[in-house]
Parts: structure tokens; C-alpha cells; sequence
């Protein structure tokens, strides 16, 4: 009457000829593919834990086309109030030079153009 | 002026420069000057566009790192009145905001932020190259 849910442990075994083909078969490992988490060791558990944290850590996120944008526009102001204050900077050597001495922008607007406007 | 300094200068300088150097004696000396790199950057940044209409009157510069400014000014053809508008960038965390007459924000996004990045890389390339001489790639001079 129960025969049909009668079996053995032999029933459960994969047969050897079945288990290599899972294993060899398309480069699938079938034990390891489908080895539970939970049968891991606590050791191995970490292991895995810190090599999947490690993956995400050096992962690239993909930027945004609003992020990638704004870097742009970001580093082309920047480079160009750099070569504002190189330029004007380098006009205020020139004047130093011209009339000697260390001028800073308000000695240039008290004496230099007064002695020579 | 001293005699002695102006014929110094004079000799130095040779009398041209010495008329060049007449500036107001209220100028703020930094401020001009950024002020006048401003103009000049922004006569190239109005033709990024292309062509400005006849009897239109355009200015695109970068205000400064993080800000941006598009100005257009026309004739009315109707009222004969001068209207303008002014349109700020401002670079903000989450991402380019867009300021206009009115109180309308917005950010910046699909091909309007193409657009805009576009030029103002332009704007970036003429400007090195044609007002301060230099490199837009490395920074260096350019050399003649």
C-alpha cells in the first residue's frame, strides 16, 4: 500500500555516472554550484563575506550623465579662474617691475597711477 | 609727476605705454581687470551659438567656478523697448541648476545639459587659447 513512498538512501545517492556528468558536463560543478551557504564553516562564511565586501568596494558604480556633466563643466570653470588669477598676477609682476618694489593691488590704485596720472 | 620719474618712464617705457598707463585713479585695479578678461572671454563665449541676430546683443561667460551666464538682450519689434534674459548656471551637489527671471528653477538634464557641457568645453578650448595663450589640454603656454 505504501510501496509507492517506500525508499532507500541508496534511492537518494546520485548515481556515479550521473555525478560526472553534472561536474564535467558544460564546466558545471555541482557540488560546489549548489553547495548551501549554511553548510559553510563560520570561517569560510567570513571569508566569503570580506571577499564579496572587497568585489563591491573596488566596483566601478557607472556615474550618471548629470554627475558625468557637472564634473565637466566643474573642471572647466575651475581651469579657467586658475588662468584668471595666473593672468592677472602676472600683470602685477609686469608692474612691479615697471616701477620697482613690492606692489599689492591697492598700492597700485593709491601711488602708482597717482604718481603717473 | 616728477620730471625726473616721467623721463625715466619715458625712457623705460617710451611715450606710448606712458599714455596707456593713464588709468583712473579710482580704479580698482584687480577688478578691472577681471572684469575686462571677463569681456573678452565672453565676446567668444557669444558666438558659440552662432551668429547673434542683427539688432541682438549676447554674453555667455563663466561668472566663475561654478557659475555660469547666458545674457540676451533684443528690440522689441512690436513696443520698440529693449528686452532682456538672463539665464545663470550654478553648479550645485545634484547637478547643474538653471536660474531664470521669475523665480523658475530647474536642473538641467537630457540634451539641454549635453548642449551646455558642449559649450562651455568649447568655450573652455577658444578661451585658453585666445585669451590667456595657453594649452587647453596641459595649462602651458602656448608656444609661437
Amino acid at each position: 500500500m505504501h510501496d509507492r513512498l517506500k525508499f532507500t538512501n541508496k534511492d537518494l545517492m546520485v548515481p556515479p555516472q550521473a555525478e560526472e556528468i553534472l561536474k564535467d558536463g558544460d564546466g558545471l560543478d555541482f557540488h560546489n554550484q549548489y553547495k548551501s551557504p549554511g553548510l559553510s564553516t563560520p570561517e569560510e562564511g567570513a571569508t566569503r563575506r570580506r571577499e564579496a565586501d572587497q568585489r563591491m568596494l573596488h566596483q566601478e558604480i557607472p556615474k550618471s550623465p548629470v554627475e558625468i556633466g557637472r564634473e565637466q563643466i566643474v573642471l572647466v570653470g575651475s581651469n579657467l579662474e586658475a588662468m584668471r588669477v595666473d593672468k592677472i598676477q602676472g600683470v602685477l609682476k609686469q608692474e612691479e617691475a615697471l616701477y620697482g618694489g613690492s606692489l599689492t593691488e591697492g598700492d597700485i590704485t593709491k601711488d602708482a597711477y597717482e604718481l603717473i596720472g | 609727476m616728477s620730471r625726473l620719474f616721467k623721463k625715466a618712464l619715458q625712457l623705460l617705457v617710451g611715450e606710448p605705454s606712458v599714455k596707456a598707463l593713464k588709468m583712473p585713479k579710482s580704479r580698482p585695479f584687480k577688478k578691472l581687470t577681471e572684469r575686462e578678461l571677463l569681456q573678452l572671454e565672453s565676446e567668444i563665449g557669444a558666438k558659440i551659438f552662432g551668429d547673434v541676430a542683427p539688432g541682438h546683443r549676447r554674453e555667455f561667460f563663466c561668472l566663475d567656478a561654478k557659475t555660469w551666464i547666458w545674457y540676451e538682450e533684443w528690440k522689441d519689434k512690436k513696443t520698440g523697448k529693449i528686452t532682456s534674459t538672463t539665464t545663470r548656471y550654478e553648479v550645485h551637489d545634484k547637478g547643474i541648476l538653471k536660474v531664470q527671471e521669475g523665480a523658475r528653477y530647474s536642473f538641467v538634464e537630457g540634451a539641454e545639459l549635453d548642449n551646455l557641457v558642449l559649450a562651455t568645453r568649447t568655450y573652455y578650448e577658444q578661451v585658453a587659447r585666445q585669451v590667456y595663450g595657453r594649452d587647453p589640454h596641459t595649462g602651458f603656454p602656448l608656444t609661437a
